[in-house]
């Protein structure tokens, strides 16, 4: 109920309308003010004429000199009776309610005595009537005071000579008598003194009346005009205005919710909206608006439409491209000669890095690193052609140098837009650990031999391919020992940038290298992919960063057992790998124990609760006196250092069953620490010996 | 892992043999809750047992609470490396070992 009030007051025709209504009744209330003045004003100067005429006509009556005469004797002689008499008739002849001549006393104005004292019978106060309206007639010698402080003033005004009259209307009832005029004037003796004064007091009744029937008027004329302009403008504004601006509104709703142009043509020539000019006008623009709508709205239906199809190609394409790149791992888990890793992070979703490894034969590698000229879609169907060359080239080929030399005759050839791409291609001997490579414009590999450390290994490297058709390749010769570790890389690496525009660099890679010369080949790509993104910092990865290393594992040194689909049935599998490295690295029983123990707890919270179809664990032996275990698979994120130790005090009763397991792992290492990298939870156990 | 049980003057063995892990647990818990309403006294021989591991720990401290409420729980034979174990977790101020 409130809030449709509230919506009635609101509105346009509700406020318009009671605006005007209350102007109408202001200008009323003005003109009205006027009127009355004025008419008061005017009616009062005639009063005040009447009142003087009979004032004047009265001093001609009254001899002033006379007067103390009269008092002395009490008015007993025939000339004050005459007098009297005369005044009488006047008083009654000019309608006069009373004719009052008095004499002030000297020492104080206040104090009067009667001489005459004239009332018109209408206004006589008779006894008994209780009419207390009525004048009383005062007797010649009745003395009386001046209470009333307006009769005080005009008494001093006349005495005092300030005024030759002076004029009291009396419109209210203040005195307890009907409305009157006063008028006081002075009666002079002959030498021009004062002697007494004069009131004539003349009724005020049909200025009274008048004023009564001219407010009636006026207030009936006021309700009048105000209800008959309410209603003919209220109607006014309902027809030409709420109606059609409602209907527009309706139309608009309607038009949100149905997305169909509305009929304007009935609208418009129907009475509804009828002729104002704005209202048409506004119709119209709806009108306009609703097909502009309706056409923005195809318009963006099919813009949005190819923009999702473009996206999902897109995405389908990055799809299809990573899965091109060997993204499994321990790839050749039987080759324990040899640990390999790598990985591709793309700036756009698709890249135009790439690596690739395979078997040429039982003793060959094959490893690939790449990176093509340009980003996007043809940046990586370039890189999928030249992939697929390089494969069936070094598959029939015989040295690295062979095969650039061929894939650089297919691309140029082909003329693919002017792209080209750098490469550096290896074929690794594992039984021997020789390695024949070419490069064709790609950045350094960085190479460490046994105890020592990174190192760029700088030889002469030939054009990018597809650069020129006759570019020559040559092949170099590289010896890796066991523990010797390769690591290539793309220059999305090197030319990281940071927010200051500084770039990663060569040397920063070796430096991230270099800080765990031991490491694990997933390690060093993790060591130098964390060194990268904080070197960066904020700023937006600008092109393609790929990595890859390999290590020639020394099976004295290190071992590692992959599996394939974790089932808690491997557990027997895991504990014999550990069991059989142990003796055959002849580990202390109780250090061999310990693994045992150590990695039961481990597997078995892979086992049960990753949701990974791939582990890995890897013994690795550090310096002379110390051993690594670590673990590694691919479920979900999960770090076990996080749980917190039981409280090992606790009796029987108190303890809880849980979190044993990490506790007795870290009660048996050295040092246990987690790592989540590439999708990956790896934990690594040490213990010294 | 082989489990012998053997009731001898109104006390029961359960003899362990081979490994405890993750594994095995599942069967001793088994024999275990079979077991303790049978008998206030409960031995377990862990003369062969090679190995434990934290799953195995779980079923000694079920069996330890049950049977702190209805008799006792011992341990004998412990070998040196899962007394180390019992050790470092805390154990061995809750178990009897013999």
């Amino acid at each position: 109920m409130i809030k449709k009030l509230q919506a009635v007051v609101k509105s346009l025709t509700f406020r318009m309308v009671l605006g005007v209504m209350l102007l109408i009744l202001l200008m009323n209330l003005i003109s009205g003010g006027i009127g009355y003045w004025i008419f008061t004003d005017t009616m009062g100067k005639e009063y005040e004429k009447a009142a003087l005429h009979t004032a004047r006509t009265a001093d001609v009556i009254i001899d002033g000199d006379k007067l103390n005469g009269f008092l002395a004797n009490g008015g007993s002689t025939r000339e004050y009776r005459t007098q009297k008499e005369m005044l009488d008739d006047l008083c009654i002849a000019q309608s006069a309610v009373e004719l009052c001549i008095t004499v002030s006393d000297p020492e104080d104005y206040g104090k009067y005595t009667v001489v005459f004292d004239s009332i018109n019978p209408k206004y006589l106060w008779e006894e008994g009537s209780g009419d207390s309206t009525k004048y009383y007639p005062w007797k010649i010698g009745d003395k009386g005071e001046l209470v009333d402080n307006d009769y005080l003033r005009a008494h001093r005004e006349l005495l005092s000579k300030k005024k030759d009259y002076s004029v009291l209307m009396c419109t209210d009832r203040h005195d307890g008598k009907d409305p009157h005029i006063a008028l006081f004037s002075p009666i002079l003796d002959s030498e021009g003194e004062i002697s007494a004064i004069l009131c004539v007091k003349l009724p005020m009744e049909e200025l009274q009346e008048g004023l009564e029937v001219y407010d009636r008027r006026q207030k009936l004329s006021v309700a009048v005009m105000t209800v008959t302009t309410a209603f003919f403008l209220g109607r006014f504004l309902w027809k030409k205005f709420v109606i059609p601006t409602r209907m527009l509104s309706e139309e608009a709703k309607r038009f949100s919710q149905e997305n169909t142009i509305g009929d304007f043509r009935m609208l418009l020539d129907n009475q509804v909206v009828g002729d104002i000019q704005e209202i048409r006008e506004l119709a119209e623009s709806v009108e306009r608006m609703e097909k502009d709508t309706l056409w923005y709205m195809e318009n963006l239906r099919e813009a949005t439409a190819n923009q999702e199809r473009i996206s999902t190609e897109l995405s389908l394409a990055a799809r299809i491209q990573s899965s091109k790149l060997p993204r499994h791992f321990p790839p050749f888990p039987e080759r324990y000669e040899f640990d390999i890793f790598a990985n591709m992070t793309p700036a756009k979703e698709v890249g135009g890095d790439f690596y690739d490894f395979y078997m040429l034969d039982d003793d060959r590698l094959a490893i690939v690193m790449a990176d093509v000229s340009g980003k996007g879609i043809p940046a990586a169907l370039f890189m999928m052609a030249t992939q697929i060359l390089i494969k069936s080239a070094a598959k029939r080929g015989s040295s690295p140098a062979d095969v650039l030399m061929k894939v650089n005759g297919d691309i140029c050839k082909t003329n693919f837009d002017e792209m080209f791409v750098t490469v550096w291609l290896g074929f690794l001997s594992p039984s021997t650990g020789e390695l024949i490579y070419a490069n064709a414009g790609h950045e350094y590999p960085a190479v460490k031999h046994a105890d020592g450390e990174f190192e760029l290994v700088k030889d002469r490297h030939g054009f990018v391919l597809g650069g020129l058709s006759n570019a020559v390749y040559r092949d170099c010769f590289l010896k890796l020992d066991k523990g010797d570790t390769l690591f290539l890389y793309t220059d999305g690496v090197t030319e990281a940038t940071s927010a200051a525009n500084e770039l990663f660099g060569t040397e920063r890679i070796l430096k991230a290298l270099n800080k765990d010369t031991d490491a694990s080949v997933q390690e060093m790509l993790g060591n130098v992919r964390n060194s990268a993104n904080e070197f960066v910092g904020e700023a937006e990865q600008f092109d393609d960063m790929t990595m890859l290393c390999l290590k020639m594992v020394d099976s004295n040194r290190e071992r590692c057992l992959a599996l394939e689909g974790v089932t808690i049935k491997d557990m027997e599998t895991v504990l014999k790998f550990l069991d059989t490295v142990s003796e055959e690295w002849g580990l202390p029983p109780k250090l061999a124990y310990y693994l045992q123990i150590m990695a039961d707890e481990v597997f078995s919270n892979i086992a049960y609760y990753s949701g990974s179809d791939n582990a890995v664990v890897k013994l690795r032996r550090i310096g002379t006196s110390g051993v690594e275990l670590v673990m590694v698979d691919n479920g979900k994120a999960y770090d076990p250092t996080a749980i917190p130790d039981p409280d090992v005090t606790l009796s029987a009763e108190k303890r809880k069953i849980g979190g044993l397991g990490m506790y007795m792992v870290r009660k048996m290492s050295d040092e246990v620490f987690y790592k989540r990298e590439y999708d990956r939870n790896i934990l690594v156990m040490r213990k010294m010996l | 892992m082989v489990i012998n049980k053997t009731v001898e003057n109104g006390a029961t063995t359960l003899a362990l043999e081979g490994r405890l892990d993750t594994t095995t647990a599942p069967e001793l818990e088994a024999v275990t809750m079979q077991t303790i309403p049978e008998t206030d006294v409960l031995v377990m021989d862990f003369a062969k047992l090679e190995y434990i591991s934290s799953a195995g720990l779980r079923v000694i401290l079920k069996a330890q609470k049950a049977m702190n409420a209805k008799g006792t729980l011992k341990i004998k034979n412990v070998n040196e490396g899962i007394m180390e174990v019992f050790e470092i977790t805390g154990f061995l101020d809750i178990l009897t070992i013999e």
